[in-house]
């Protein structure tokens, strides 16, 4: 059998994050807003902290503008459908992503359904799953 | 064919840490025409795909 093929990810997404930094600069110099993605977080799950904090940093090396909404473990229900309500109007932002895993007391599908599918990055709105 | 989406930390004899998936990676090697190493395989795509959605998203809110 001829030798497998190694899926590697790294020169790919190496690619992709490169044709996402031109045209963001493209865009900018021809005066247009810079995308922003706002990212939030509930709780201190170390993991989730990890990956949070990488898709910052990458945000910030593609010159796409980047909040972190860090709320919490105590947040209610309620705060956070606020917050995402808030987001949902606010035309400056473009995308938003939910970090799971939510507290466990929480309805994370309710959460996620609260997206504007229009700016669910994440693809994990109902509208969204499996396009 | 193997995607392995799992991220585990795992500790060798002398303590040192590494990142491994799911699938013993050298063990079915010889029995898969295609693997995804970890780490360098799922775990950078889909932070670059999550930049690719969000340039999506913003160029689709802008023609609004």
């Amino acid at each position: 059998m001829a030798s497998p093929l190694i899926l590697a990810g790294k020169p790919v997404a190496e690619k992709f994050r490169l044709a996402v930094k031109r045209r963001v600069e493209e865009l900018c110099a021809v005066g247009k807003p810079p995308p922003s993605l706002n990212v939030i977080q509930v709780g201190d799950d170390p993991a989730s902290t990890v990956y949070v904090r990488s898709k910052l940093r990458t945000c910030r090396r593609l010159g796409i503008e980047h909040k972190l909404h860090h709320l919490p473990e105590t947040t209610s229900e309620d705060e956070l459908l606020d917050l995402i309500a808030r987001l949902n109007k606010d035309s400056s932002v473009h995308g938003i992503l939910m970090q799971l895993p939510l507290p466990k007391r929480m309805d994370a599908s309710r959460v996620l359904f609260a997206i504007d599918p229009m700016k669910d990055v994440d693809g994990l709105h109902p509208v969204n799953v499996g396009r | 064919m193997v995607v392995d989406v799992g991220v585990n930390r795992m500790e060798d004899e002398n303590g040192k840490e590494s990142l491994v998936g799911d699938v013993d990676f050298d063990a079915v090697l010889p029995k898969v025409s295609a693997i995804s190493p970890v780490p360098g395989g799922v775990g950078p795509m889909t932070i670059a795909m999550l930049m690719v959605n969000v340039l999506v998203a913003y160029e689709e809110q802008l023609r609004r």
